[in-house]
């Protein structure tokens, strides 16, 4: 059974642009001047209830704008969309019942409760969603266990760290228990203790529940943490969708090693692009000790960082070894992957 | 209805959490008042007079105009329209929960409180000041009573349309800010727009201040029934642009941020 189903999606926006230059301000004061942006290029994908999926792409790939349209607070240019046998835009109040949106950047709490204690923003959450005393309690009880959050709930909200802000804004999130749940970059800014913790909640929730879970994510490292199924966005397009195993064969066996040097990087430094007081070198993961080793013997290191490469590389890579048809990364129509 | 009265308890709690700012706010109440009271005495002792105001009528008429200045929702709320600017309806409107209803929960709830903070401050300063204070008889207080509640409905809705236009303008701070200065002299907060010297019988404003203010001084007597039906008139229209301005402008929303 379908939980969504998207069909030919295309979204755009009008975006305005400021002109360059020292009187770039100026101009656009008097007149304006806009680009098209194409958010969403034709996706196509289906996801059953219950399936942990995980949509992954850098900054600007239409991952949000998706989540929102899936959630009915956008409208799509053309397409169409389906999601728990509804349609979105609707806003019908059994959809709307069924849902939950959730963003690792600002949270409802913050929005209506932020001088008080997250308890009295639970309470306005079950008079929304008409949940009984009783069963509010128990579902409390549960999410509250589940996030370890029971010292915070009674503290006033402004006075929580953002990690511990997420997870009582999470609890808000579900309180209402939804079948289908959108996360948009839910991990975002917390440690890698706690994006660990949150991981193994949202693992537990979908197999307890058996609710769906979409969550994005702009790190191919979640990859690994994300559901067995993946999409990947990219410009608006969707380049990917299926199992992350399949995946995985396709991302490169790389590390980006970034050395930054007191003053500037010695000459004898080989195969290395040096930026100023920095080096940087893609490295396979089976030589990174190797080369940490040579590089390390330098006294002059102030900072060694080491890094996935950049998505677009990581993107490019995966086409080139031809793991997906690499037109669609070209820019020409994806074929139909429902 | 109960998650509506639940938003209106934890805006009156949020009003509570900083308790010193309750009272100082109201307390600055009297210090305009205070102005007026000595500067309408100084223009009085000469043997002038201003309009057909006696000192009485006019000390009367700011104690009610400032009292309505302070209560009624005129420049309260403009994070309605950062919440369209900066994506955070997203939130609402993913929930059984109505945005703007929301809003005209949190807005009486707070007025609530503050009316009820400003009357414990206004009213012992009346009674210090009660020989300049003309107390409206029973009738009078009934219709300046039922005028201040629609004159409220009209100044809520007057600010929800301001602040829809955020779907459009992006930031309608700058509106927001020539309404609600504008309103204080159209309206009748600054001056009696009897003593303005042209007429603005036929905007809306003068039915936040001006008209609410005269009838509980009890001069309106004559035409309640044309006035209560133009005041009604005109909450209608602005009902109906808010919902247009809602319907319209959440299909031009973007939705920024995460």
């Amino acid at each position: 059974m379908y939980s969504i189903k998207v069909k030919k999606l295309c979204k755009s926006y009008r975006k305005e642009e400021k002109g360059k230059g020292r009187f770039g301000s100026l101009r656009f004061f008097f007149r304006r001047k806009y680009r098209e942006i194409h958010a969403l290029r034709d996706v196509s994908f289906s996801i059953e209830r219950g399936e942990m999926v995980g949509i992954i792409g850098p900054n600007g790939a239409g991952k949000t704008t998706l989540l929102k349209i899936l959630s009915g607070v956008l409208y799509p240019d053309s397409g169409s969309v389906s999601v728990l046998g509804y349609i979105p835009t609707r806003r019908e109040k059994e959809f709307l019942r069924s849902i939950t949106y959730f963003t690792g950047q600002r949270g409802f709490l913050s929005l209506t409760i932020w001088d008080l204690p997250p308890v009295d923003g639970y309470e306005l959450i079950r008079h929304i969603y008409g949940i009984p005393e009783s069963e509010y309690r128990r579902r409390l009880k549960y999410l509250v266990e589940l996030l370890d959050v029971e010292d915070l709930i009674r503290t006033p909200l402004r006075k929580l760290s953002l990690g511990e802000r997420t997870k009582v804004e999470l609890v808000a999130a579900l309180l209402h228990f939804p079948d289908l749940v959108l996360l948009d970059e839910p991990t975002i800014g917390l440690d890698i203790v706690s994006q660990k913790r949150l991981w193994e909640f949202f693992r537990l929730y979908n197999e307890e529940r058996r609710a769906t879970l979409l969550i994005t994510s702009h790190y191919t490292r979640d990859i690994e943490e994300l559901g067995k199924r993946v999409l990947i966005l990219h410009r608006g397009r969707l380049l990917f969708d299926g199992d992350k195993k399949g995946l995985a064969k396709g991302l490169p066996d790389r590390k980006l090693v970034k050395v930054v040097f007191r003053s500037s990087p010695p000459p004898s430094l080989r195969g290395w692009r040096i930026e100023g007081d920095t080096a940087l070198k893609q490295v396979k993961k089976s030589r990174l000790s190797d080369e940490l080793r040579l590089i390390s013997l330098d006294d002059s290191i102030i900072d060694i960082t080491i890094e996935d490469p950049p998505f677009e590389d990581v993107i490019r890579e995966i086409f080139t070894r031809g793991e997906v048809n690499d037109e669609v990364f070209d820019g020409s129509e994806k074929r139909d992957q429902t | 209805m109960t998650k509506y009265l639940t938003a209106a308890k934890n805006e009156i709690k949020l009003n509570f959490r900083y308790r010193f700012n309750l009272l100082a706010f109201s307390t600055g109440l009297l210090f305009p008042l205070l102005g007026y009271v000595f500067l309408w005495k100084t223009a009085y002792s000469g043997g002038g007079r201003v309009g057909e105001y006696s000192l009485n009528g006019l000390f009367t008429y700011y104690f009610w105009a400032l009292f309505l200045d302070y209560t009624l929702p005129v420049f309260a709320y403009g994070d309605m329209a950062w919440n369209i600017k900066s994506g955070g309806l997203t939130l609402f409107l993913v929930r059984p929960f109505s945005f703007l209803f929301y809003y005209v929960s949190i807005i009486a709830g707070g007025t609530l409180v503050w009316a009820t903070v400003n009357l414990a401050v206004l009213v012992p300063f009346g009674m210090v000041f009660a020989r300049y204070f003309i107390f409206p008889g029973l009738t009078d207080f009934l219709v300046g009573f039922l005028f201040t509640a629609i004159g409220y409905f009209l100044a809520l809705l007057l600010g929800f349309v301001i602040n829809l236009l955020a779907f459009y303008l992006g930031d309608p701070s700058g509106f927001r800010g020539l309404y609600g200065w504008g309103m204080m002299l159209l309206g009748g907060s600054i001056i009696p727009l009897d003593l303005l010297g042209f007429p603005l019988d036929r905007l809306p404003f003068r039915f936040l201040y001006f008209i609410p203010a005269k009838a509980f001084m009890g001069e309106i007597r004559g035409d309640i029934l044309g006035l209560l039906f133009e005041d009604v008139l005109w909450a209608s229209i602005s009902l109906f642009l808010v919902f247009l301005l809602w319907k319209r402008g959440l299909r031009k929303y973007e939705a920024y941020g995460g």
